[in-house]
């Protein structure tokens, strides 16, 4: 399509008023017009100006938005090893992100929902900001593991496994930030995972999926009271809601 | 919990995108009537008016980084979102339901000024008069395409006039708008 029929059926795009075939053509030349954009962008606002109404949401309409928000889309496979990445917990908001664990809210206990929503538990694999965080992790990780034992206050966890092996140990800081510092973990087949617990209150609660060969973690412990142990279990590729095995090692906090 | 009522909608998409379900809380509180009243319109349905705004909300939850705020607004966004979700489910219905809806639109006799009256008082003076200040054939074209979810070809085998004719009356009569809101200072759909 030329820049000129482009033009021509921007408006009547603002109004999706275009057939799909017109509809997909205009957008193909949209993604290499910035003019074309920013008019669409700009009739786009006079159309919405148009539909800026409003009328009372039925009652429980945000009800069912809200149950809905961890349905998991049989598309995708959570497949990446974990939500982790340099976030600031000092931040308001800002948590690493995990997304759609069905009918995680419903199925664990109060305390354990709410420190995994924080925590996260499973993450899509199309979610770029996830491999961005990924990334982000890759090149700061070490830095967040240095600067983290160099931090007053730094608590060093070791898991020990079941024949009292150092299987992995942690760097915890005050402000619950946690890193993984080594890793005598083995590789595990990749449909399974490592997953990191901590206990509360004698109940478990997931902190992440490392991953079948963790080499780079971090996490953020937001569960109160704070845990007194952690340990990591082997679960199916994708992680669990409750460990589905015994602890291969753990660690007294 | 951290109070956001005062939180500017970007920084609230931003929250969003770091898991915040108070945080698309207090985005549905702000446009979540705007999102349904702007659905319940185009299909007349309450249920499928419902089913469209579910979708808006789990897909800015699911995606975000979909919102550019240099771009234009969230409401405007979500508005987008609505109305181009409402129109697929228009198009997708059954003929006799969609005559449903038409002939739901047209009770009362003068179904269009009766249809046109109700949405009168419910956006704002300025882009009342902006439309109505449009020559009669761009601003029944534009109706028919943004509120009844025709295409622009539709729109002209309704008004039995070429494509064309149509395609240029919505052109022109959406310039024509823009060029009058943004005299009164309104930049489409800010609160």
């Amino acid at each position: 399509m030329t820049h000129d029929e482009s033009a021509e059926l921007l408006a009547a795009m603002a109004l999706d008023a275009l057939d799909t075939d017109s509809h997909a053509r205009v957008e193909e030349h949209i993604l290499t017009c910035p003019e074309c954009q920013r008019e669409l962008d700009s009739l786009r606002e006079v159309a919405s100006a148009l539909g800026n109404t409003y009328e009372a949401p039925p009652e429980g309409l945000w009800s069912h938005i809200a149950s809905r928000l961890y349905e998991t889309d049989p598309a995708e496979t959570p497949s990446l090893p974990v939500f982790l990445g340099d976030f600031d917990p000092s931040r308001p908001g800002d948590r690493p992100r995990a997304r759609r664990a069905r009918g995680l809210l419903l199925t664990v206990s109060l305390a354990a929902a709410a420190a995994i929503i924080v925590l996260g538990l499973t993450l899509s694999s199309v979610n770029h900001r996830v491999a961005n965080l990924e990334n982000a992790l890759a090149s700061n990780g070490h830095n967040g593991v240095t600067s983290a034992l160099a931090t007053p206050g730094h608590k060093v966890v070791t898991l020990s496994s079941t024949d009292h092996r150092v299987f992995a140990s942690f760097v915890l800081l005050p402000d619950g930030r946690g890193y993984l510092v080594k890793s005598n973990m083995p590789a595990l087949p990749s449909s399974e995972t490592y997953q990191l617990w901590g206990v509360v209150n004698g109940s478990p609660v997931s902190i992440g999926v490392m991953g079948s060969s963790p080499h780079a973690v971090a996490f953020t412990l937001a569960t109160s009271p704070a845990p007194t142990l952690i340990g990591v279990t082997v679960e199916p590729a994708g992680g669990s809601l409750t460990p589905t095995h015994g602890m291969v090692a753990s660690g007294e906090v | 919990m951290t109070d956001l009522s005062e939180a500017s909608d970007a920084q609230l998409v931003t929250l969003i995108a770091r898991f915040s379900e108070v945080a698309l809380a207090e985005v549905y509180r702000r446009h979540g009537g705007a999102v349904y009243g702007l659905a319940r319109k185009v299909l007349n349905n309450q249920a499928e008016a419902e089913d469209v705004a579910q979708e808006v909300f789990l897909r800015l939850w699911n995606q975000p980084e979909r919102f550019d705020p240099s771009r234009g607004n969230l409401r405007s966004f979500l508005l987008t979102q609505s109305h181009a979700r409402a129109v697929d489910t228009i198009r997708s219905l059954t003929s006799a339901r969609r005559r449903e809806i038409t002939d739901a639109a047209s009770t009362a006799g003068s179904g269009y000024d009766v249809h046109r009256e109700a949405w009168d008082v419910m956006v704002s003076e300025e882009v009342v008069r902006a439309l109505r200040g449009l020559p009669e054939d761009e601003r029944r074209a534009i109706e028919l395409a943004y509120f009844e979810g025709h295409t622009y070809v539709q729109v002209a085998q309704i008004l039995d006039v070429p494509e064309g004719t149509i395609k240029g009356r919505i052109r022109n009569g959406m310039r024509r708008m823009r060029g009058d809101l943004s005299r009164q200072g309104i930049q489409g759909a800010d609160r």
